[in-house]
């Protein structure tokens, strides 16, 4: 086997555990979503003040410590 | 009209909510205040009223009018918090992440049914008991 293709071998393996990985990070991104009197359920935006209060609030119901950015 | 009921008769209801679940780690139950009514399982052993109370409080600052019914889940990095506000109760489970959200509520909706329908059944009771001894003091 060349080395060329060798190398873009290794680079397709690269690419699918990376991609893999940014599917992993997407799924356990925290996320908060409110139902009201049974209606559609809506996703909090991410950062918002509300959001972030009811996320330390969870966090401090699992006994779990605040996740730092780049951990 | 909560506390009309035992305590001991909202722990067990939230013991076999632990039961119906195996994913649900912890259960707190507390009236609209905020003010604990009952746990059962894992939960945090300092500071679980006052967080509590600002779960209650959050939730209801979603709801507009404050007597709706609220359902929150938050999924957080290694679990997820499940808040459950309706009539006289606010309920909230810890679970593990890999949860279906609608079973949950599903579970804790049937819980709060039975406690709120055990609650009205004490305080009929303790009427026609308190009309029965009233009458009997007449006589």
């Amino acid at each position: 086997m060349s080395r060329p293709r060798q190398r873009g071998r290794l680079g397709g393996y690269a690419e699918e555990v990376a991609a893999a990985m940014r599917r992993r990070r997407d799924v356990r991104r925290p996320r908060v979503r409110v139902r009201i009197d049974h209606g559609e359920a809506r996703v909090l935006e991410e950062g918002s003040p509300e959001a972030d209060r009811l996320l330390a609030l969870a966090r401090e119901m699992l006994h779990e410590p605040e996740e730092t950015v780049g951990a | 009209m909560l506390t009309r009921m035992a305590a001991t008769a909202h722990e067990l209801a939230l013991r076999y909510l632990l039961e119906l679940s195996a994913d649900i780690r912890g259960a707190l139950l507390m009236d609209r205040r905020g003010d604990p009514v009952a746990s059962a399982g894992l939960l945090p052993p300092e500071g679980l009223a006052g967080t509590g109370r600002r779960i209650v409080r959050e939730v209801s600052g979603l709801a507009s009018h404050g007597g709706e019914t609220v359902e929150v889940d938050v999924f957080a990095g290694r679990g997820a918090l499940f808040v459950l506000a309706e009539d006289a109760h606010v309920m909230v489970c810890t679970t593990n992440r890999s949860v279906n959200p609608g079973l949950i509520f599903y579970d804790m909706h049937a819980v709060l049914r039975d406690i709120e329908r055990a609650a009205a059944a004490e305080e009929r009771r303790e009427t026609s008991h308190g009309q029965r001894e009233a009458a009997g003091s007449g006589a």
